[in-house]
């Protein structure tokens, strides 16, 4: 079949050849790739006079998106004709193959736990999540919402820890694009729930909801008690007024036996794995502002935690899986890994905490970096107001990190190429090639103008 | 100039011409070796192939001597290695101001010295302060420093041992790590200031703070007395005269007062030395400076100066609990007052200092009033009226039942590094009043920071309000105004302007404020220039009808809106 693209496209040409049958069918249409794959066709069911103009609009909104429509699968041409005949469709460019559904990826625990037995890691989950938070923060940046966050709208390269966030010709601007779909139930906000239209900050619940699906391979939301007999009503009371995180602290509705007790060992993931910010974002979207949307965060808040969250990353000698190193809970010999319970074992990881000046000569505590044997400290972690990026390969490392077993202590080398300066006891200069022992307490700077570092524990 | 040298001794010279192609690389050798880093082959080649002179074997070799000359005099820079450097250099044919600033450049200078090569408050209760104080020597010179949280006086030092004391306010943050530079004729020497803090959430709670006397760095060849060392007066009986000596344990209000007499409370240069505070006063000539005896002093009745004078309190007290202000000052002087503690307490009601007209200079003073007052009554620390003028520098405000500071009529007051906290209202400006604020810190009062109203014109630079009950800054009224780099945060607001205010908002940072970061309402008309709001509900929000002017502000992760306008609010973004 032969469709014809309305002019005003993005590099689109005029006219594609799409397969008879398509790759995906959907509610409102039919989804279908090109024979090269460059690019998705949906043809919708109903031909909606206003959809063309609609699309436009959003086809045009998305012109200057730079590096970030990596992230998304922005429309990029409208569909006017299909094989001579009148017909509405959008264009966008196709995920590469490797690309799937994020929900076959998470939608339980056994299937994580098979793309686990294949080889893929918890940390490729974690990009997955930071790629989504990106992908929902461009289209907030713009002044728009999604509308319908739910994993089935994200695709995932597992291989990579790549997302792409698609079902992006609903897009919706307050008082020019309305919404077209309310969203998926377990996902979607608990007032759209109950009657009120998806806007961005029904968007910032289902985002929170869709990440710690992600990072928890689980619905934290999902209802554990029976409501109403009726399904549809029953789903309107869990979702809506009675919507309830697995995790409150008070209400304990939706709460299951097992959250806590390691994956590997039959249990469910607790947000309590993950580090002290993302757990401060989890209670705020979906405690605090649970139905009281406004106090939901935003997105740039969990993109941002998702990435710093990368420095507190270590791997179980066991299970070699990939877990946030648990430096918040005070005992550390109770500190273990969330996947199969493997129990911490000195030397324990060397935490340090990095702030920046906020005011001249006042310092302020940004984020932690978790520090073990073998493991660089990337110059990412030296800069004012840097985040890791979303990859470190080839990354510029200011220093190594090693275990002098002698003096049963981490010892930091500098490998920045200037100087750092230690401020606690002695004002002395630790030159390119020598070290620090990171002794608890221990204050010194990364450089005139960088981060300073204080070592927690 | 040349260094004289023997051309002849050294046989592997350049000549003149290679020389001073090669010269102008001494300066980027003396950069490289002061940043620490270590010279290499590969930067020498560099630098060699800036000067074209890469194939240039002996220059390469001449390079890499120079190299290896200033990196020796970089790790042992004494006296003696800076001249031998200097002449080896000069031998090489260098001209003489070149070499000098190499050296200087890459190790301290030789004629300053300092008893601490650093100073280190370790840890330190964030809104407090806290004085430590080191001696340096060997050349006159000046001292600088750009943090608002660290203050050093004098200002300037001679050749002879000058002790300078470095005074550290601790912020709500993690570490301090601030500058003094000691710049002399000669040369520059650094001295980093370092203190870890302890605890935002302290700040809520901290006692009164009032001025510290100074200790010395352990290092430091002079060591200051005990600040907490009872004054070492004789204890007589309670109630002789009119005033009394407290010790100062017993300077918190619910304390226990051990009250004793002084022999000698006030002595008077070339006068003689008087036994109460308000004989001294009566007795003393115009201008004339009143010397305190170290100690709590209890007045019967407030004070009234008319004459001018200058009090050095030598970090003494003074206490009334009878109604009034527990000194007036009246009539077209200047007062200067010094170290000295100000309260006025009990239920009488009353304040602690009143400028009706004149010029008033407080340095290192501690105000506060109220404390168990009716709330009705006076319970300001100080009222500037009329066509008064206060000038306050390292000041304490505080635990004061109303204003902190009441301006009011056309009262001029200039605050430098001065706390204003734990008041009702950190300061008020009514009127006509002209407040001016650079670098304060204003915490944890239970309604505004500040808050200008009236017809007053104000200005504020830098300086930290936060914690407090409602907004950090508040303009309303008619008043105006200009605010520029102050850090508002953790009030309701940061900072507010609404009824017919005309302000200029430019570089401030407002974050984590439990509403808006910046809120301008009614018909206030605003310029709002590179500010940073963040953390906040609303980053900039406007509620009034007004145009106003934004540029450059930026605003993120504020979890309600970064820019947020309703009704007929109509902002002028050039950009976010």
């Amino acid at each position: 079949m032969i469709v014809t693209i309305a002019p005003g496209s993005r590099d689109v040409p005029q006219s594609l050849e799409i397969p008879a049958t398509p790759n995906y069918t959907g509610g409102e249409g039919n989804t279908f790739f090109t024979a090269d794959r460059r690019f998705a066709v949906k043809l919708y069911h109903t031909n909606v006079p206003e959809k063309p103009a609609l699309l436009q609009a959003i086809i045009d909104l998305g012109r200057d998106l730079g590096e970030d429509e990596r992230f998304l699968a922005w429309p990029l041409g409208v569909v006017i004709l299909k094989d001579g005949r009148a017909a509405i469709g959008v264009v966008t460019r196709a995920a590469p193959a490797a690309f799937g559904s994020l929900s076959k990826l998470i939608y339980n625990s056994q299937w994580a736990a098979a793309q686990f037995i294949a080889g893929r890691s918890w940390l490729d989950y974690l990009k997955i999540a930071r790629a989504t938070a990106a992908a929902v923060r461009v289209v907030h940046g713009k002044g728009m919402a999604h509308g319908d966050l739910h994993p089935r709208n994200v695709l995932a390269d597992p291989v990579a820890g790549q997302a792409v966030l698609i079902d992006l010709d609903g897009l919706i601007v307050k008082g020019f694009l309305p919404p077209q779909v309310k969203g998926l139930a377990g996902v979607m906000a608990p007032e759209v729930v109950m009657g009120t239209q998806p806007n961005e900050i029904s968007d910032r619940h289902a985002l929170a909801v869709l990440l710690l699906w992600t990072l928890l391979l689980r619905n934290v939301m999902m209802t554990q008690t029976c409501l109403d007999e009726d399904p549809m009503v029953d789903d309107y009371l869990g979702y809506g007024a009675k919507a309830c995180f697995s995790e409150h602290p008070t209400d304990k509705c939706n709460w299951i036996g097992s959250i806590g007790t390691p994956l590997f060992r039959h249990g469910v993931l607790s947000y309590k794995m993950l580090t002290p910010k993302l757990q401060n974002l989890a209670e705020r979207a979906l405690i605090i502002g649970l139905h009281n949307p406004t106090k939901r965060p935003q997105v740039m808040e969990w993109e941002r935690a998702l990435a710093e969250s990368y420095d507190a990353l270590m791997s179980c000698s066991v299970c070699r899986q990939s877990f946030f190193y648990p430096y918040w809970i005070e005992t550390r010999e109770q500190r273990q890994c969330p996947f199969c319970g493997t129990r911490c074992r000195p030397p324990y990881p060397a935490v340090l905490e990095l702030q920046e000046e906020r005011a001249k000569g006042a310092f302020v505590a940004v984020r932690r970096v978790v520090l073990y044997d073998g493991l660089p400290l990337f110059s990412d972690a030296a800069q004012p107001g840097s985040l890791p990026p979303l990859t470190r390969r080839g990354s510029p490392i200011a220093a190594r990190t090693s275990w002098d077993g002698s003096q049963s202590v981490y010892i930091l080398s500098n490998a920045s190429g200037h100087p750092w300066r230690l401020l606690s006891d002695t004002y002395a200069e630790v030159p390119t090639g020598a070290s620090v022992s990171l002794r608890r307490g221990v204050v010194f700077t990364l450089g005139d103008g960088k981060r300073l570092v204080r070592v927690v524990e | 100039m040349s260094l004289p040298g023997s051309a002849t001794s050294v046989s592997t010279r350049l000549s003149p011409e290679r020389l001073s192609i090669l010269e102008p690389l001494l300066g980027a050798l003396a950069r490289i070796i002061s940043n620490g880093r270590p010279l290499t082959e590969e930067m020498l080649r560099t630098l060699l192939k800036g000067v074209e002179l890469e194939s240039d074997h002996a220059a390469r070799k001449e390079l890499e001597r120079w190299g290896d000359l200033l990196s020796r005099v970089r790790s042992a820079p004494s006296s003696a290695n800076r001249l031998a450097t200097a002449e080896a250099l000069g031998l090489r044919g260098l001209h003489y101001a070149p070499v000098l600033l190499a050296v200087n450049l890459v190790s301290p200078c030789e004629a300053l010295e300092t008893s601490a090569k650093v100073v280190h408050f370790g840890r330190v209760k964030a809104g407090t302060r806290q004085t430590l104080q080191f001696d340096v020597w060997g050349a006159a010179g000046a001292v600088f420093f750009t943090s608002s949280f660290i203050h050093v006086t004098p200002h300037r030092f001679g050749p002879e041992r000058t002790t300078l004391q470095v005074e550290l306010r601790a912020a709500p943050c993690s570490t301090i790590y601030a500058c003094v530079e000691l710049l002399s004729v000669d040369g520059k020497m650094i001295i980093p200031v370092i203190a870890e803090c302890e605890g935002e959430a302290a700040i809520a709670t901290l006692p009164p703070v009032r001025p510290s006397v100074p200790q010395s760095i352990p290092t430091a060849p002079q060591v200051a007395e005990d600040p907490t060392k009872t004054p070492s007066a004789t204890l007589s009986a309670a109630g002789k005269a009119q005033s009394a000596l407290i010790a100062p344990s017993a300077l918190s209000p619910q304390g226990p007062q051990v009250v004793t007499t002084p022999d000698v409370a006030v002595t008077i240069e070339g006068i003689g030395q008087f036994a109460t505070i308000e004989e001294a006063i009566e007795k003393a000539p115009p201008e004339a400076t009143l010397k305190l005896n170290q100690g709590t002093y209890v007045l019967q009745q407030p004070l009234m100066i008319t004459k001018p004078l200058r009090i050095e309190g030598n970090h003494s007290s003074l206490l009334c609990r009878a109604a009034g202000s527990v000194i007036t000052f009246s009539g077209s002087h200047v007062w200067r007052l010094s170290q000295l503690t100000l309260s006025h307490e009990g239920p009488e009601g009353g304040n602690a200092l009143e400028l009706v007209s004149g010029r008033l200079v407080l340095q290192g003073c501690s105000i506060q009033a109220g404390a168990g007052s009716s709330p009705s009554i006076g319970g300001n620390g100080l009222v500037a009226k009329g066509q008064s003028r206060l000038e306050a520098s390292l000041c304490f405000f505080t635990h004061c039942q109303r204003y902190g500071l009441l301006l009011l009529d056309s009262a001029e007051v200039i605050l430098d590094t001065c706390t204003i906290d734990h008041n009702q209202t950190g300061l008020f400006a009514g009127d006509s009043s002209h407040p001016k604020l650079s670098s304060c810190f204003c915490l944890s009062n239970r309604t505004d920071g500040l808050l200008f109203a009236g017809k007053s014109v104000g200005r504020v630079d830098g300086g930290t309000y936060e914690a407090n009950g409602q907004a950090g800054i508040v303009l309303a009224e008619n008043s105006r105004g200009v605010v520029n780099r102050a850090i508002c945060r953790k009030n309701l607001h940061g900072i507010e302007a609404r009824d017919s205010t005309h302000l200029k908002l430019k570089n401030n940072t407002c974050e984590e404020n439990r509403e808006c970061g910046i809120l301008i309402g009614d018909s206030s008309e605003a310029g709002l220039i590179g500010n940073i709001c963040t953390g906040n509900v609303f980053g900039i929000r406007f509620t009034g009808y007004k145009e106003q002017k934004l540029e450059g502000n930026r605003c993120s992760l504020n979890t309600g809106s970064d820019i947020a306008y309703e009704d007929a609010a109509r902002p002028n973004l050039k950009s976010r």
